[in-house]
């Protein structure tokens, strides 16, 4: 991970992002986002990381 | 002056589909939405446009938009085209450029007007392109109504608004810690999921009415501000309405998780742990606005249990299920939440 600038970590809002997050983009931070990290498929089930991976949508209100 | 992008992500302007939409729905647009009735009466006119425009949606529905409301529009150039659209119903919608002259400023728009074809309404789509000074040579008659000429009466009411035309409240707290108490009596069973949906619904309004703002204040998107700059306007928000001080830690993103964290939060302090269910909605909708994509946020660890701060987990909803079981206490530190999550995950459970 590249390096932390501690201007982002003491008393911003944002913290634990690189300089280089934290002058990206929302769009381009979040495109790049990875919701699934972590998500070892050799060691779960199919069923599970299925499951784990797609999101299911909300109920569409009325 | 800000050129601005276009705030519809609709790349086909269809008046039948906003016919469609519900109210609330509308409110969710980030673009101004005003349907009108053939005889120019505002039927329905959204959040974002009254947010922009500076008036109360209550004090313009029913009103004429062209004789009442936006004055500046009385001119050929943009009634012409509402005319032909009243006077033909298969007249297709059209698009055209136009400068909307408040008192506080003149607003390069571009609008969409069209007929929708399944009921008796005109459908007016309104982005916003540049922001410009007051304009010069106006009668007041010729500039869109302002709010206090809607209302009077207001002040000596006692009716007190923002510079953006809402309502301000200045309420004790006792009225907050009352609703939350009677929501906690009244159904104790489902008053945090009670919360949770009020937090949703105030983050639907938060969120447009946060892109509104960015986009008048500093000429862009939530979406093209810097994550800095975009947590700060957030945090902000908070801070402002003295709700607490958000901190949003990055640092767990290797592991598909952000830490929210309100110090001092007026939820916790006020209406007890369940009412933490707010923030949780509300942060919800904001990240699922700023990431494009579903994320679901749980407190792990509550301040009114005795942590420094309130901590929430932003996660995928198909994480959520394994979060709330590693964390019901809500005593469990973000970072080991995320870990146990993962392995709950992991282990197929979820």
């Amino acid at each position: 991970m590249a390096s932390r600038d501690p201007a982002h970590d003491v008393n911003s809002t944002a913290r634990g992002l690189s300089i280089d997050a934290a002058n990206r983009t929302v769009n381009e931070y979040f495109a790049g986002f990875d919701w699934t990290a972590t998500l070892d498929p050799t060691r779960m089930t199919a069923e599970a990381f299925l499951s784990a991976v797609i999101a299911p949508r909300p109920a569409r209100r009325s | 002056m800000n050129m601005i992008p276009s705030t519809n992500p609709e790349k086909t302007f269809s008046p039948d589909a906003l016919n469609a939409l519900t109210d609330e729905e509308l409110d969710s647009l980030p673009f101004g939405v005003v349907g009108l009735e053939l005889n120019g009466r505002i039927a329905r006119y959204n959040v974002a446009e009254a947010r922009f425009a500076r008036l109360d949606r209550g004090r313009v529905i029913g009103k004429s938009f062209f004789e009442e409301i936006a004055r500046c529009t009385a001119v050929p150039a943009f009634k012409g085209n509402f005319d032909r659209l009243r006077d033909d119903p298969k007249a297709p919608p059209c698009q055209f450029s136009f400068v909307f002259a408040f008192r506080f400023g003149a607003q390069g728009v571009d609008i969409e007007l069209g007929r929708a074809t399944r009921g008796p309404l005109i459908y007016m789509t309104v982005n916003r392109r540049k922001f410009l000074p007051r304009q010069t040579g106006l009668s007041p008659t010729q500039e869109a109504v302002p709010l206090v000429d809607l209302e009077p009466e207001a002040e000596a009411s006692g009716v007190s608004r923002d510079l953006a035309g809402r309502r301000k409240l200045e309420a004790e707290s006792s009225m907050l810690v009352a609703l939350l108490s009677t929501l906690r009596d009244t159904n104790p069973a489902t008053v945090h999921r009670t919360l949770v949906e009020w937090g949703v619904a105030w983050g639907r309004v938060v969120v447009v009415d946060m892109e509104v703002d960015v986009i008048e204040r500093l000429g862009s998107t939530m979406g093209e501000l810097t994550m800095a700059t975009a947590m700060d306007v957030v945090a902000d928000r908070l801070l402002r309405q003295r709700l607490g001080r958000l901190a949003v830690d990055f640092g767990h993103a290797g592991r598909g998780a952000i830490v929210l964290s309100i110090q001092r939060s007026v939820f916790a302090e006020l209406g007890g742990h369940a009412a933490c269910g707010v923030p949780e909605g509300l942060f919800s909708v904001v990240l699922t606005h700023l990431a494009k994509r579903l994320v679901a946020v749980r407190e792990v660890r509550c301040a009114r249990l005795g942590a420094p701060s309130c901590d929430f987990v932003a996660v995928v909803p198909a994480r959520v299920r394994a979060l709330e079981r590693v964390a019901q206490g809500l005593t469990t530190a973000p970072d080991a939440a995320i870990d146990a999550m993962i392995a709950e995950v992991h282990r197929g459970e979820s």
